[in-house]
């Protein structure tokens, strides 16, 4: 075994220790109120194969793009496209990346996500199996880069634990865009996590489209840390699975950091959405945003969970919290939870929360115009949706967000 | 009354004032004129005492003692007042009751008796009827959903109650229509007395013809450049600051 | 420290909490310690019936299952709870004052000292007349107006004396609100409570006049387990308002009260509190732990319960006055001032729980954090699946005084019926420089100006409350603040 093998051997086991000694998160615990996953320890699950039948992917960025394709979250490099990059820099799969010195994998793997252990990225520690790297410094082009994620399951219970590695420094820019696709109806169980680093001045623009299969799981974990003058802008778009817990922790570092994060959450039938973030800023003048909107139909639950921390050296900060809900059926239903823990007196921060259904003289209005009922519904929910991605000006992204609500609109 | 001399100011790590003198007598008017960016915001918030201003260098001194010694509500009980440029919204706060808790404290400050509560409602509306202020402007919070002209007749009103020695007045007739300059004008008007002087910064002269100076300073870059009396507005307003912003320069 | 100046610093401590003096009475106290043979006497002591010994021992037996809640933001060293006594009476009140002629003047003289007139003849800041039941220790000591009040069909008395006169009612509506085992500090009050107010508006009735409660704890060592049941029925009304402090002591005294409302059809019950308990030094050294449970249930059709509270004492706070609204077109409304100074610390909110149709909920709370104290709002608004076209509005603003203080909002709002509507907004922010400025320029001093500012921010809770408390409480906020800036 080369020492990189041992290394990442020795982390796979803290993983399997640590989660054996917790296991699956409760209700009990204050994260996990409104999100229920016990049903996950019913029955074995098996480490995901290849599929026979791999579709052809359908890409979404056009121009200079680095495309990376997965499926069941294993690396298919048929599907890829790596370009060449300056010495010293990386974009491509983790197996790759674990072998050249120069990307040094390890001073980094394991190392953000280890100060929010939860028992969620333990499983996924324990079974570290492929993902992408991305490691950029001193690049002042921004990167577009798109990762897609073809999941399709198999025969039985399968799940597969994608973790990704991002490290920006010295003034990079990388506009990235991931998307989760699965069209089977197969039980599988998808739980990623991402440790993200962006420092010195460096732009990171994530955006993510989770829509994996009816009866999937889809539970991802993104750690940030943000460090001095430097963004980090998230925009997810959540659309499928049975149940989806979409979790971003992110920490302002440095001076003059900040965060832009927004959500848009469509669910029906009995499907179960839970948006869940953390801004801790710890250091002064840090900015902070977020916005997430959604609209629950069907039996459908939602749960957003937001929480502002300003660290007592964090004066200057300045954080903003929104959370809207519209409930589209009479069985709809949403818990919301926005937080503030505030330990420093120089500070602005606030949050706003509502839930209800559509406003009423609005849907009047319009069909007084003659538009019927249904129409009339659907243009104000996406209107209601729009000012989130109008946060987020990426036309790609507003693109894809209208095919997949008019088709979400259609099966509600 | 206020004498300055070489005043030197900067706010953060950045000189803006450089030089300053002044001499303001007894029942004096004097105007300080000036283009944007001069330093008129910055002398108003050195005399009233307000953080983040950083004496340099030079001296002022208010009735013969060290100004940049006191607190600020030390300088307003002896009876320095600053109008606003842009007065303080106080959600929640009446204006009735801000007044009089702050004609009490600077009573108290005299060592005069404070006001029981049915003098002080008599003698505010003395002031209010002069300004035009209706009872529920003074209901309402001090200067919250004001409109322009509100905000600086609630100054006025404020000057007229708390009785100052020196007023300074620091582009109160900015943002003003005719009609609201005219209330504005008349209310400053009728506080003037002998012993009770006015420095009154502004832009523009217009508010001039309701207290006419005695003397006119142009200030520019950070330091008076030029002197004379009301005659020296007139023409500004003909001339504009141009040929001062060139000289500083 | 020359003494001279010992006596300064004690005359200027003693100013800062002017409650906190001891009134020397002698007392009879049962033996320290928590069991059984308490519980059993102290219901021998209240000559209580059966059922309401049984009821207490039930609940006894539920509390030794229990567990402290530990999910507030709250900190303390474990409570030792056989290290208290757990009734404490003023011995010449054994029996019971028949009349105020019959109270022991040394506690007429306590109540003078606390601004509460139990003569019938004094009339509270000349506004209207308020009947005031006095809770000391573990008795009530007296209770004014209660025959003016009997003409109007009003019961006011202590607890302790409606289980005798009135046990019927007692046995319908104790623990009907906050079940035995609600939760820990509710339990453990259901075992021991000794007194507290039991107040019934009999149908159609407006109570002709304030009521209070005043609850003063003044035995080292003791902790006080007061129970209040309000009963409106049909068309009543009636305002409440309960008012405690506590002497200066080192010791922590730990207070849980459990404190029921219910109204019927059309009623409405105004509860406003100041509370006003010891709260510590300014080296966090002593203090009451004030451990409530409050909750009212909006039983009735269109009837409502409107909760007011202003937080300025004790060392911490640990309370969430609630409504359950079951009838529809019920309201619940909540409204707080919670202000921590040195090393207090308050965890506290409300619940809103609809159930029945359009129901309405309105939660304003201002919390205001100073010195190394910290505050929490805790909140929770439920819409419940039948709580058709409900509404809730709750609007939360915190302000800080200083870098070492901390303030935390954590709503919970829970949804499940798509015509109900949720609103909830917040902010955290300290007090603005400008306005600062703004009012020293003024010739304010900085406490007078900080004052000023916290009283304006404040205003839309503290004109909830009747007038006759109203301006009190605004002087409370300032002396609690006193020392915060500077």
């Amino acid at each position: 075994m080369t020492p990189v093998d041992e290394w990442l051997q020795d982390l796979k086991q803290r993983g399997i220790d640590n989660f054996a000694s917790v296991g699956l998160p409760r209700v009990l615990e204050e994260d996990w109120k409104y999100t229920n996953i016990q049903y996950l320890n019913d029955g074995e699950w098996e480490l995901a194969g290849l599929p026979s039948n791999i579709k052809s992917p359908d890409w979404l960025v056009s121009g200079e793009v680095i495309r990376l394709c997965f499926v069941n979250g294993i690396y298919y490099p048929n599907y890829s496209e790596l370009l060449e990059l300056p010495d010293n820099n990386y974009i491509g799969p983790l197996d790759k990346a674990l072998e050249l010195e120069e990307v040094n994998v390890k001073d980094h793997l394991g190392s953000l996500v280890a100060k929010h252990s939860a028992s969620i990225t333990e499983l996924n520690t324990a079974n570290i199996k492929d993902g992408f790297v991305i490691k950029l410094s001193k690049l002042r082009e921004p990167i577009n880069v798109e990762i897609l994620n073809i999941n399709e399951g198999s025969d039985g219970q399968v799940f597969f634990h994608p973790r990704n590695l991002i490290i920006l420094d010295s003034v990079s820019q990388v506009n990235l865009v991931e998307r989760f696709i699965g069209d089977s109806n197969n039980t599988y169980f998808n739980n990623s996590t991402n440790e993200v680093l962006v420092q010195n001045g460096s732009n990171l623009r994530l955006y993510r489209v989770l829509g994996d299969g009816n009866n999937a799981t889809t539970i991802t974990n993104t750690v940030v840390s943000v460090g001095v003058e430097s963004v980090f802008e998230n925009l997810s778009l959540s659309h499928g699975g049975r149940l989806v817990r979409d979790e971003i922790v992110v920490n302002l570092d440095g001076i003059g950091s900040s965060a832009k994060l927004g959500g848009v959450y469509l669910a029906s039938k009995d499907q179960h959405v839970d948006n869940t973030v953390l801004v801790d800023h710890k250091y002064p003048n840090s900015k902070s945003e977020q916005l997430f909107k959604g609209a629950l139909a069907g039996s459908a639950t939602g749960v957003f969970q937001g929480n502002i921390r300003v660290g007592e050296n964090a004066d200057g900060a300045n954080g903003a919290l929104t959370n809207r809900t519209v409930l589209l059926s009479e069985k709809a239903r949403m818990n919301s939870k926005p937080r503030l823990e505030i330990y420093a007196d120089d500070v602005q921060c606030s949050h706003g929360c509502t839930t209800g259904d559509l406003d009423k003289e609005a849907l009047f209005y319009l069909r007084s115009r003659g538009i019927p009922l249904a129409e009339a519904r659907s243009i104000l929910v996406e209107g209601f949706l729009s000012e989130v991605l109008e946060h987020f000006d990426q036309s790609y992204i507003t693109g894809l967000f209208k095919g997949v609500f008019d088709e979400w609109v259609l099966g509600v | 009354m206020l004498s300055i001399e070489n005043l030197h100011v900067c706010v953060d790590g950045k000189q803006i004032l450089t030089g300053l003198d002044l001499e303001l007598k007894g029942g004096e008017v004097h105007a300080i004129m000036g283009p944007n960016g001069s330093g008129k915001s910055t002398l108003s918030y050195v005399l009233s005492g307000r953080e983040g201003y950083e004496v340099t260098s030079g001296k002022i001194l208010y009735q013969g003692e060290n100004l940049l010694e006191m607190d600020p509500e030390e300088r307003a009980g002896k009876g320095l007042f600053l109008a606003f440029q842009y007065p303080v919204e106080i959600p929640g706060v009446s204006s009735m009751n801000f007044l009089k808790t702050a004609a009490n404290s600077i009573r108290k400050f005299r060592g005069e008796a404070e006001f029981d509560a049915m003098d002080f409602v008599k003698f505010v509306r003395e002031a209010t009827k002069k300004l035009n202020i209706t009872d529920d402007m003074l209901k309402r919070s001090v200067n919250s959903g004001f409109s322009g002209g509100e905000k600086k007749r609630n100054e006025v009103l404020q000057m007229a109650v708390l009785e100052p020695t020196l007023c300074i007045l620091d582009e109160t007739d900015s943002g003003l229509d005719v009609d609201a300059l005219r209330v504005v004008g008349e209310g400053i008007s009728a506080l003037k007395s002998k012993t009770r002087s006015f420095l009154v910064i502004t832009h523009y002269p217009r508010i001039l013809e309701y207290i006419v100076p005695d003397r006119v300073h142009v200030l520019a870059s950070g330091k008076i450049v030029k002197t004379g009396n009301n005659d020296l507005a007139h023409e500004l307003e003909k001339t504009g600051y141009s040929e001062y912003m060139i000289d500083a320069a | 420290m020359p003494a001279v100046d010992e006596t300064l610093d004690q005359v200027k401590s003693v100013e800062k909490y002017k409650y906190g003096f001891v009134t020397d009475i002698e007392a009879e106290t049962a033996p320290k310690g928590l069991s059984e043979e308490i519980i059993h006497f102290i219901s021998r002591k209240k000559n209580e019936p059966k059922w309401l010994l049984e009821w207490r021992l039930k609940a006894f037996e539920r509390w030794l299952d229990m567990k402290e809640p530990d999910w507030a933001m709250i900190g303390y060293p474990s409570i030792d709870y056989q290290d208290a006594y757990y009734y404490s009476a003023p011995k010449t009140s054994e029996d019971g004052p028949e009349s105020l002629e019959d109270v022991d003047p040394e506690l007429l003289a306590t109540y003078e000292k606390l601004g509460i007139p139990l003569h019938e003849q004094e009339v509270l800041a000349g506004v209207k007349n308020v009947a005031v039941d006095a809770v000391f220790d573990s008795v009530s000591v007296a209770t004014t107006f209660k025959e003016t009040l009997a003409e109007h069909g009003v019961i006011f008395c202590p607890i302790s004396e409606a289980v005798q006169s009135h046990p019927e009612l007692v046995q319908k509506y104790i623990g009907s609100v906050v079940p035995v085992s609600d939760n820990y500090f509710a339990a453990l009050n259901s075992a021991v409570f000794t007194d507290g107010s039991f107040v019934f508006i009999p149908k159609g009735v407006r109570c002709p006049m304030e009521l209070s409660t005043y609850f003063r704890i003044n035995a080292a060592n003791t902790g006080q387990f007061e129970r209040t049941l309000i009963i409106a029925e049909d068309d009543s009304y009636v305002s409440y308002l309960e008012g405690c402090t506590a002497p200066m002591r080192d010791e922590n005294q730990l207070h849980a009260a459990v404190v029921e409302l219910v109204a019927l059809e059309n009623a409405e019950i105004k509860y406003s509190t100041v509370q006003n308990w010891y709260p510590g030094d300014e080296n966090g050294v002593g203090g009451i732990y004030n451990f409530v449970t409050k909750r009212g249930a909006c039983r009735g059709n269109k009837s409502k319960i409107s909760w007011t509270q202003v937080e300025t004492g004790s060392a911490i706070t640990w309370k969430y006055p609630s409504c359950i609204l079951q009838g529809d077109e019920s309201r619940g409304e909540f409204y707080s001032v919670a202000i921590t100074n040195n090393f207090q610390q308050a965890d506290t909110g409300t619940k809103m729980i609809h159930i029945g149709k359009n129901t309405s909920s309105r939660i304003i709370s201002k919390g205001i954090s100073a010195g190394k104290s910290k505050s929490t709002y805790r909140g929770l608004v439920s819409m419940m699946p039948k709580a058709e076209k409900s509404r809730n509005y709750t609007q939360c603003d915190s302000l800080l005084i200083g870098s070492e203080c901390s303030a935390h909002t954590i709503p919970y709002i829970e949804s499940r019926n798509s015509s109900a509507t949720t609103e909830h907004e917040a902010t955290t922010s300290k007090i603005a420089d400008e306005q600062l400025f703004y009012c020293r320029q003024r010739g304010m001093s900085e406490e007078e100006a900080v004052a000023l500012i916290v009283n304006g921010f404040c205003r839309e809770v503290l004109q909830e409350l009747p007038m006759e408390f109203a301006v009190e409480a605004q002087k409370l906020v300032g002396i609690s603040l006193e020392g915060s800036v500077g």
